[in-house]
Order: C-alpha cells, then sequence, then structure tokens
C-alpha cells in the first residue's frame, strides 16, 4: 500500500472505542488502496476520545470538547483531510473484501457523481439499504430495507441519498455545497441533507452495489434516543426544504400505494424507459439479441441517470445473461407472473415504453402499457414477424401446411399492424420494411435503426483465408430458417462446390445446433456450435454462405460478416436492407445452382474478391457504423422527448 | 481559487470543451487548502513530457498566483525538489507552441524576468499580467507593448460559493469555536504582527464599536504570528470556502494581499489593504483606488475602508476581465482550427444538438398538449357530468319541496279529518253515554197510576 493517498477515512466516535479499534483493523484487513483516516472524538463521556489520542498511532486524533455531533465532526474531520476523496464510515461497519474499488471505480468513471455509497448489508445476510428515497412528509425509506435476496437491486444507479454511515464524496464537491449543515442536532438527517444540497450544486449521489458493507444500525446509540433526535432532525430537516419536500409523494403510509415507491426511487432519472422482449439480450447467440442488446445500450448511454429497465418475458438464462446487463446500471426484470400487476406496482413511472417483437407486443406490452398511460409508446419491430410465414406459405407442400402459414400470416399481419398503429413512434432495420409500416400506419413516425458495428483497423486480406464460413444460431429447434439453409447448403450447394474447389472446408458458427445441423459434422464439416466470439472464424474464412430462403429484416450475420472483411453469398432474402449496391449481383443468387457459380467466382477471382471485400468495408464503416446507429437511436429519442446524449469534448489545459 | 474561477468562466465560454488542470505538484502533493480540487503533475520539464501536453490540448493557459520566474521551492518547497519551473518561464518551446498556444495570462511577473519568458511571451497571440509592474517588467525585458493588464480573477467570484454555503460554513466555524458568535474584524496577515499593527486594528476596533478580532493567516506560522492573546486565530489550512465565508461574515478586512482584497471586492466588503512592501498593490489598483490602499498600520484608519466609487470600479474590472475571458476563448477556437478541428463541423454538430434539444422539446410539449387536451376533456366531461347532476339536484330538490308542501297539506287535511273524526268519536260516546244513562234510569210514567186504576178497574 505505497503512493499518495487519495481519500481519507473520517470516523466520528462518540463512545464505543472497541468498535472504532475494530473499524480500523477491518479497514486496515481490505482496503489495498493507500489511505488516511481522522477520527474525530465528540466529547466521549466514556475516555474513548483520550484512550484513542494516546492509543491510535494510524490516525489523526481531533478532539471536541462538547458533543456537537456526527456532521459538525465530518465537517472537523473533512477540515483535516488533504486527499482527493473523503468517506465517512460509522465505527459499526464492517467493511469486506474488495469494497472499497467499485467505489472508486464509480466516481473516476462518472465526474457528475460527487457521493457514492456501498450496498449496506444487515449481519444476517438481508439488505439494509441500497439508498434511500425521501418522500413529502420529510421521512425516507431505505431501498430493499430487510430483502433477503439482493440481487434484483445490484445494478448502480443514483440515488435520493445514501446513508453517511459508509459514504464516499469528493472533498471538492464536499466544500463546494458547505459541508453537512450545523444547524442539526447530534444525528440523522444531515446525511439527507447533503445529498440534496449536492443535488442542488449539481451532483448526483449513487450507489454501487458491486461494493457491500456490513451495517450494525444503532451501534453506539440507543434505539430510543435515536428516535428522539430523528424527531428533532426531522423538524429541522422538513424546515429547510420545504419546496423539494412539495413535489413528492409521503413516504408514510405508501404501502397502500406502492407505485409511489418506484416514482419516489426513480425521480432524479432524467428519464425512465422500459424495454419488453423476449428473454434478456443474449448477444453471443443470435436470433435478434446483438440488436436488442444494441437498443439497449443506446437508451443507456444516452444518460447514465437515466433508469433503464429490461423486462424479459421468458427467465431462459436470465441468471448468466442478467449480471452483465446490471452491471451497467440496467435493471433487469423476469420471471414475472403477473405483469399487470407489476406494471400496477409502479402505475404512471415510464417515459418511454419499447416492446420489441409482434408477440410481446401482444402478451406484454398492451397490458403494461395499461399500467402506463403516460409513456411514450415505441414498438421496435426487429423484423416484420408476419413475412416469414409468407415465405413458408411459398414453399409449402401440401394444402394442411400451406392453410396453417396462410393463418399464421394473417395473424401475425394483424398484430404488426395493431402494434404500429398503438405505437407513437415506430423503428424498423431497414428502409424496406420502414416503407410498409408507413401504408399500414401512416400517422407513427417511423425510424430506421439497424445495427451497429466496428470496422477493426487492420481486417485481414485475402492472406491466411481458407474454406467457407456459415454462420447463424440454431435454438437447438428443427426448421428454423437457418437449419433450412446450412441444410441447403450441405445439400445443394456444397457438392457441385467441391467437385470445383476438392477438399473445401466448411464451418458451421452458432449457437444450440439442432440434431440435423450436428448431424452434417464430417471430414470436411466442422460444427463448432457457439463461440464466445465469431470474429476470429468469420476473419479467417475466404466467403460467408447462406443460402436463406426465410427470414425478415436485415440479418445481423452478414453485417459481421462485413465488418470481419468476409464478401458473402446469400439470396435475396438474405441480402435485404444490405445496400449491397453494385456488389449484389456478386453476392445474391436465386438459385442454388446460380449461388455455386457465385461462390465459384468468389473463390477463384482475387481481384474481384478484394475489390468486393474493400466495397462491403465500406458500406459497414457507412452504414453500420456506431455513429450512424447512435444517430438514428439519438432521432428515435428525441422524438420520444428524450434530450440525446451530448456531442463529445474538445480539450484545453489550465 | 483562481483555477476554480478560470475553469468556470472558460467552460462558460467554450461549451462542450474538457478543461484539466495542471500544477507543479498535482495530486502528489494533496494539501488541505487545495479543498479536493485535482491538478494533474506537471512532472519534469523534458522533450516527452512537453510533446504529452502539447498533443493532449489544444490551448493551454498559464495562470499561477506565483509570479513567472519565481523559484517554486520557496512556494511548494518544504523538502522536496521541486520540477517543472521551466513551465512557467519558458512555455513549452517554439516547437509545440507553433499549433499549440500557450498563454501566459492573469500572471504576475518577477522583479528578475527570465530570458525565456520574453521569447515565449512573443510566439503568443496574447499575454496578459495581473498589474502595471509586471507589464512594465516586461516591456522592460524585450517583450512588445501589447501586454493586457487584466485584473485578479477572484473579482469574478459570483456564484463559486452560494451565499447558503457561505452561512453555512460560517455556523459551522462557529459551532467549533473558531469564530466567534457577534461582530468581528478580519485581519489578513502574511507576516508576523507587528505593534504598529496592533494598535492600527485596535483603533479600527474603537471605531467599529464591539467587535472581535480574527486573524486570517496567508504563509506565515503560527507559532512566528505573536499575536495579541485577544485576537483569535482562525485555522491556517482553510479550503477557498471557508475563506470566503469568513471574509463575507466580517464586518470589514483589513487584506495583506491582491487575493484577500480581490475577493473582499466582490463580495462588496469594506476593506483596505495593507501593503508595507509596495508590492500588492499593484494588482489591487486594477479593481480599486488608491484610497484603499496604505503603506503604514497607522494610515488604516484614515483609508477608505468603502468608498463610494467601489462598485463601479468593480464593475469596470469585471467588464475588464470578461473581454480578456473572451479573448482565450476566442484564441482557443482558432487553435481548434489551426489544428485540423473543423470549426465548421463543431458548429454543425452544435446546430445539431441545438436542433435534437428543439425537437425533444417540441415532441414533448406536443405530447403535453396531448395529455393537457385530454385531461381538460376529461374535465369538461366532469364539469357536464357535475351539471347534470346538479340540474338533477335541483329538480330532486324541487320535486321534494313540493312533496313536502303536499305533505303537509295532507297532514292539515288529515289532522282536520281526524279532528273531525275525533269530535264524531265524542258526540257517539256522548250519545252513547245518554242513551247508557237513558237506559239505566227507572222512568216512572206519570199516568202509570192512572193506568193502574184504570187497570183495577177494568179487572174487577
Amino acid at each position: 500500500m505505497t503512493g499518495t493517498p487519495r481519500i481519507t477515512f473520517v470516523l466520528v466516535s462518540y463512545g464505543g472505542r472497541d468498535l472504532v479499534v475494530r473499524c480500523l483493523e477491518s479497514l486496515a484487513e481490505h482496503t489495498t488502496e493507500p489511505y488516511e483516516v481522522v477520527v474525530v472524538d465528540s466529547a466521549s463521556p466514556d475516555g474513548t476520545g483520550e484512550w484513542l489520542a494516546e492509543n491510535l498511532t494510524t490516525a489523526e486524533v481531533l478532539r471536541m470538547s462538547t458533543n456537537l455531533g456526527f456532521g459538525a465532526g465530518c465537517n472537523l474531520g473533512v477540515q483535516h483531510a488533504r486527499t482527493e476523496l473523503v468517506c465517512f464510515l460509522n465505527a459499526d461497519v464492517e467493511l469486506t473484501a474488495g469494497w472499497l474499488e467499485p467505489l472508486l471505480r464509480m466516481l473516476d468513471d462518472n465526474p457528475r457523481v460527487g457521493a457514492v455509497a456501498p450496498l449496506m448489508m444487515n449481519a444476517d445476510g438481508s439488505v439494509q439499504e441500497a439508498g434511500s428515497v425521501i418522500g413529502g412528509d420529510g421521512w425516507c425509506r431505505a431501498w430493499g430495507d430487510g430483502d433477503a435476496d439482493a440481487t434484483p437491486l445490484t445494478f448502480p444507479r443514483e440515488v435520493d441519498y445514501a446513508s453517511a454511515a459508509c459514504l464516499v464524496v469528493r472533498r471538492r464537491a464536499f466544500w463546494q455545497v458547505g459541508g453537512f449543515s450545523p444547524e442539526y442536532e447530534i444525528a440523522y438527517f444531515e446525511d439527507v441533507d447533503l445529498a440534496l444540497q449536492l443535488r442542488e450544486h449539481g451532483w448526483q449521489t449513487w450507489v454501487q452495489p458491486s461494493a457491500r458493507v456490513v451495517h450494525a444500525r444503532h451501534g453506539t446509540s440507543s434505539s430510543a434516543r435515536a428516535t428522539e433526535l430523528m424527531r428533532l432532525n426531522h423538524g429541522v430537516f422538513t424546515r429547510r426544504w420545504p419546496e423539494e419536500l412539495a413535489k413528492r409523494p409521503p413516504v408514510v403510509g405508501v404501502q397502500e400505494r406502492p407505485h409511489q415507491l418506484s416514482w419516489l426511487r426513480d425521480r432524479n432519472a432524467p428519464y425512465r424507459v422500459l424495454l419488453v422482449d423476449d428473454r434478456v439480450p443474449q448477444p453471443d447467440r443470435g436470433r435478434g439479441d446483438p440488436r436488442t442488446m444494441a437498443v439497449v445500450d443506446a437508451w443507456r448511454d444516452a444518460d447514465p441517470a437515466a433508469r433503464v429497465t429490461f423486462f424479459a418475458a421468458s427467465p431462459e438464462r436470465a441468471e448468466d445473461y442478467a449480471p452483465a446487463l446490471r452491471a451497467r446500471g440496467i435493471e433487469v426484470v423476469y420471471g414475472v407472473e403477473d405483469p399487470v400487476r407489476w406494471g400496477r406496482e409502479r402505475l404512471g413511472l415510464y417515459d418511454v415504453i419499447v416492446v420489441f417483437r409482434p408477440h410481446n407486443f401482444v402478451a406484454l406490452g398492451l397490458p403494461l402499457s395499461g399500467t402506463q398511460p403516460q409513456a411514450v409508446r415505441v414498438y421496435d419491430s426487429e423484423a416484420l414477424f408476419h413475412r416469414r410465414p409468407a415465405q413458408f406459405f411459398e414453399t409449402a407442400e401440401s394444402t394442411e401446411e400451406r392453410r396453417r402459414y396462410a393463418l399464421e400470416e394473417r395473424r401475425l399481419r394483424e398484430e404488426e399492424v395493431a402494434a404500429f398503429t398503438w405505437a407513437d413512434v415506430a423503428v424498423c432495420v431497414s428502409e424496406d420494411e420502414a416503407r410498409w409500416v408507413r401504408q399500414v400506419a401512416p400517422g407513427t413516425p417511423v425510424h430506421v435503426a439497424c445495427y451497429p458495428i466496428d470496422v477493426p483497423g487492420d481486417v485481414p486480406g485475402l492472406e491466411r483465408r481458407e474454406g467457407l464460413v456459415f454462420f447463424g444460431g440454431f435454438d437447438n429447434t428443427p426448421r428454423t430458417p437457418n437449419e433450412f439453409a446450412v441444410l441447403e447448403l450441405a445439400n445443394d450447394v456444397l457438392p457441385v462446390l467441391r467437385d470445383r474447389h476438392p477438399g473445401l472446408r466448411l464451418r458451421v458458427v452458432g449457437a444450440d445446433p439442432s440434431p440435423a445441423v450436428r448431424a452434417l459434422s464430417g471430414p470436411l464439416t466442422d460444427v463448432l456450435g457457439r463461440v464466445p466470439d465469431p470474429r476470429p472464424w468469420l476473419s479467417t474464412g475466404r466467403l460467408h454462405v447462406v443460402p436463406m430462403r426465410y427470414g425478415a429484416g436485415v440479418k445481423i450475420k452478414f453485417v459481421d460478416s462485413m465488418a470481419a472483411g468476409l464478401p458473402f453469398v446469400t439470396t435475396p432474402v438474405g441480402g435485404e436492407g444490405l445496400h449491397l449496391g453494385w456488389t449484389a449481383r456478386h453476392l445474391v443468387a436465386e438459385s442454388a445452382a446460380e449461388m455455386v457459380e457465385l461462390c465459384d467466382r468468389l473463390l477463384r477471382d482475387d481481384v474481384l474478391w478484394t475489390e468486393v471485400q474493400q466495397a462491403l468495408l465500406d458500406i459497414c464503416r457507412t452504414r453500420f457504423s456506431p455513429e450512424h446507429f447512435r444517430d438514428n437511436m439519438s432521432a428515435v429519442m428525441v422524438d420520444c422527448g428524450v434530450l440525446p446524449p451530448a456531442p463529445t469534448g474538445v480539450h484545453t489545459a489550465c | 481559487m483562481f483555477p476554480q474561477v478560470l475553469v468556470r468562466e472558460l467552460a462558460r465560454r467554450l461549451p462542450g470543451w474538457r478543461l484539466s488542470l495542471l500544477a507543479p505538484l498535482g495530486w502528489e502533493r494533496p494539501v488541505v487548502t487545495d479543498g479536493g480540487l485535482v491538478a494533474a503533475p506537471l512532472g519534469e520539464y523534458s522533450p516527452a513530457r512537453v510533446d504529452g501536453i502539447a498533443s493532449s490540448a489544444h490551448l493551454s493557459v498559464v495562470a499561477p498566483t506565483f509570479p513567472l520566474g519565481a523559484e517554486l521551492a520557496h512556494y511548494y518547497g518544504g523538502d522536496r525538489s521541486v520540477d517543472g519551473r521551466e513551465f512557467f518561464s519558458r512555455g513549452l518551446g517554439e516547437g509545440p507552441e507553433q499549433d499549440h498556444p500557450v498563454l501566459p495570462t492573469l500572471v504576475r511577473v518577477s522583479e528578475d524576468v527570465p530570458a525565456g519568458l520574453v521569447a515565449w511571451c512573443a510566439r503568443q497571440p496574447l499575454t496578459a499580467v495581473r498589474d502595471r509592474r509586471s507589464r512594465d517588467r516586461l516591456v522592460a525585458a524585450g517583450v512588445g507593448e501589447e501586454i493586457a493588464v487584466v485584473p485578479n480573477p477572484a473579482v469574478l467570484l459570483g456564484d463559486l460559493a452560494s451565499p447558503s454555503v457561505l452561512v453555512a460554513r460560517v455556523g459551522h466555524l462557529r459551532q467549533l469555536g473558531e469564530l466567534p458568535d457577534s461582530e468581528f474584524l478580519v485581519v489578513h496577515v502574511v507576516s508576523p504582527v507587528t505593534p504598529d499593527l496592533v494598535a492600527a486594528v485596535e483603533r479600527v476596533r474603537d471605531r467599529l464599536g464591539a467587535v472581535e478580532i480574527v486573524v486570517l493567516t496567508t504563509g506565515v506560522a503560527h507559532d512566528e504570528l505573536a499575536l495579541p492573546p485577544a485576537w483569535r486565530l482562525i485555522g491556517t489550512d482553510l479550503v477557498v470556502e471557508d475563506r470566503l465565508a469568513v471574509l463575507d461574515a466580517a464586518r470589514a478586512v483589513i487584506a495583506a494581499d491582491e487575493h484577500v482584497a480581490a475577493v473582499s471586492s466582490a463580495l462588496g466588503q469594506d476593506w483596505v489593504l495593507l501593503d508595507p512592501t509596495g508590492e500588492q498593490r499593484w494588482p489591487v489598483l486594477e479593481f480599486a483606488g488608491e484610497d484603499q490602499v496604505v503603506t503604514h498600520p497607522e494610515e488604516i484608519l484614515s483609508a477608505a475602508f468603502a468608498p463610494p466609487d467601489a462598485a463601479d470600479r468593480l464593475a469596470s474590472a469585471q467588464r475588464v476581465l470578461k473581454s480578456h475571458l473572451d479573448r482565450i476563448a476566442q484564441i482557443a477556437q482558432d487553435a481548434l482550427a489551426a489544428r485540423g478541428g473543423d470549426l465548421e463541423r463543431r458548429m454543425a454538430d452544435l446546430a445539431g444538438e441545438n436542433h435534437a434539444l428543439r425537437t425533444a422539446h417540441r415532441r414533448l410539449r406536443e405530447r403535453m398538449l396531448v395529455e393537457r387536451q385530454a385531461l381538460v376533456d376529461e374535465l369538461a366531461t366532469t364539469w357536464q357530468e357535475g351539471e347534470r347532476v346538479a340540474r338533477e339536484a335541483d329538480e330532486l330538490r324541487e320535486q321534494l319541496a313540493r312533496l313536502r308542501a303536499e305533505l303537509a297539506h295532507e297532514r292539515e287535511l288529515h289532522a282536520a279529518l281526524a279532528a273531525r273524526h275525533r269530535d264524531a268519536l265524542e258526540q257517539r260516546a256522548a250519545v252513547e253515554s245518554e242513551l247508557a244513562t237513558l237506559r239505566q234510569t227507572k222512568l216512572l210514567r206519570w199516568s202509570e197510576p192512572l193506568r193502574e186504576v184504570y187497570g183495577k178497574i177494568r179487572r174487577p
């Protein structure tokens, strides 16, 4: 633990010297950052101050002549601090391994955050406080108090206030607001006041649940005394903040109006958006999830303090994928049995509700939006689902099948028309689909936002590339569009192609291959299944071939392929929305025979291959760049009345 | 306070720009008085460091409180050597400054003007000092006369600390016993207190009435101060907010340097500068008059603590300073353009953002209007419903009144009928009673004796 300290721990004692000693031991054990300590004794009647002054060698001990209480003690402690940050720490707080780093990271990454607190736990493992809300009656309520399972709370967020039992504050911010107000008695409410002062000066207070500490409440004060102090200081608090409190519902009796608790929790968020889709996005498994994730990210990135809630219809693999979202400050909700009841508990909360895919619109979007009548409604189609049964209808062989597809197509079409008509703002992934939407829902503004991808600076050329790649998820289900495609490739295209290019290898990359796909595995065909990152495979293949007969919207696999500099050959369905321009005549085939010819040419003609690769990279950089996507999503947000992200700045030094 | 004011003012003029602070020791030597303001260490003056600074920003503004050319160890020293003096005497050098202006601004210049400083100033589009003596020194050293003289930035203190914060800080300092509860005079000292000063301050105290004396220090050790016992020394390591709070709450201030004088002026405080060295007066004269500056303690009592033109002088100084900051912002924009930064693109970005904000605002307003209209429609429906209900209620009330009247009439009739009935009953009872009486009465017919006689006659 060497180097210049950047944090000073400030402890205020009133008796309880053993607690102070234990706390300092816990601090030493679990804190790897260099730090300094100031202990302020608030005139302990039991000699604690004297003892600490004589025996503490690792801390500066200050002694007040009268018991002025927590706020005054903290102020005095900070007057003696010289570091960038100070941490107010109650002696009855027990620290845990790695507790400080997430808090420091939060402050380093978010210049508007002035104070940050860990998740406060009870000794029995239940939640004590994940930040608190302040009611219009001036009383406060700890968020999550008593919850046995902290998991749903484990996303960092801005809070009304966080207890100064353990609170890291920028010293600059602390002084800017004048420190703890001297108007309060001994203890309670001075930290609530500090948080409001910070907000008034443009600073935010956050809770970072990646950091956890255990707090034994009222460790140095009797409960009766605590109640009396609370009553006194509550009076001071309500007198100091009448205007602020007038805007809030009360917390006393709020259990009868649970939706008001959610209002209080999220009242500081610049916007509140609820996104509803099939499952917690699994970006490495395809099925439209990479794009869903990109849309969720756009809403998240536009303002770190916004409330972004993701509602998953299915709990499928939620426990695996939700933590990453929560770490980014996204509230993840899944396993809800009664969505309407859930919505009523948040009645009137959200500014925007975004629903993906028609079945979610019917099952969740309509009932949930009924509980959010004030929200701007966004329908994000991801693809036009009714087109897929229409495509199956074209190739169905039996009357029964055709009838089934016709009915499904009609049902989905009606649902999609209803969804786009219901929406205040619509989002499509391609201009072709947007045109259809404008026809069926002329009153709804339609945006196109496809998918963002970064083109790396060093896309490999022809060197070290070989063989064919098929990329797409299979959902471990027969008769999916990707299964049809890979089977057509294996049965109708590859044999002829291998006649011309003996030994031509095929790698099938994609999550959850179905039995029919796994059966393709052989000496020249590798079925790789899910890979953590498809880019190494896309960067080493010579050609990506997907004879895709069924599908709608832009197929993300081809955008990934373009970004990796891997030319592809596909069908008109596969090439839709990709802005292929002149390259389409080399990449898009109607039949298997035509596909063989296009593949053959790209396997033989290095010059053509290189020209196509460069053209695809250019398309990717202009049409699918993160900047392009961000601009498109900004337009969606603006249409929802949400302020877009501020442009990035330039630099000067003083 | 310099960096706080400068950063705030430049950030207001350069929206979207990132401003970073650099200092000789920066975060490697955190001190209580920095108030938690974080600056990166300037480090050693080396080609790599110079290039690093030049490439990481479009413009540097060099604005130390100490004079350019001064020995840094005097200000930062103690027991360690301080690198980077050249940053304050040579700039970044000709090469790096070709597309990266390094503006010496709001500076003072030491008596011995460093040789490199002249060349550095000559390379810059703008050099500004905060006193005429510094300008004269630069001119004498060979810098052209195009040197701006600009007041101490503390005159633009403005909202650096809000009144409520100053009140809270004073409350806390009083709570700790560092400030008296009663009125007080602040005496700022930068060297040991002399008997002359003590006597002069006591005379001021006599004139002000019952005030206590609070001593604020800069750069002088506590044990060297030699304070009279009745004078109260406030902590030597005060952050900016506390210094401002003390000065703001004082009845009057006897300043010992330009900074305390500038802050007092900006706070609208009564103040006078005691400047025995003759060095501090020069920057002070850029925002105040000669009558607020004295050389000897015995002149304090006769100095003008609150001259009538103080507000005008302050306003004039603020105008000069604002205009200077505008020029720095313009140079920053020019530097951005000179380094290939596309000003038009930046303007387009800002215009785009402005458009987006307006659109978002319009959408919100549209939505608000729709919601408001829906709400008003609901209200209108409710009102109509209410009026209908009121009408029905009136009708019902009328009906009720009518029914009540009818009822009263019926009751009257009923009462009359009952009375008649009662009368009839009474009559009947009377008749029946009479009848019964009659029936129970033994009648003796007057003719009966005759009849009996007659009968006897007939019945012989």
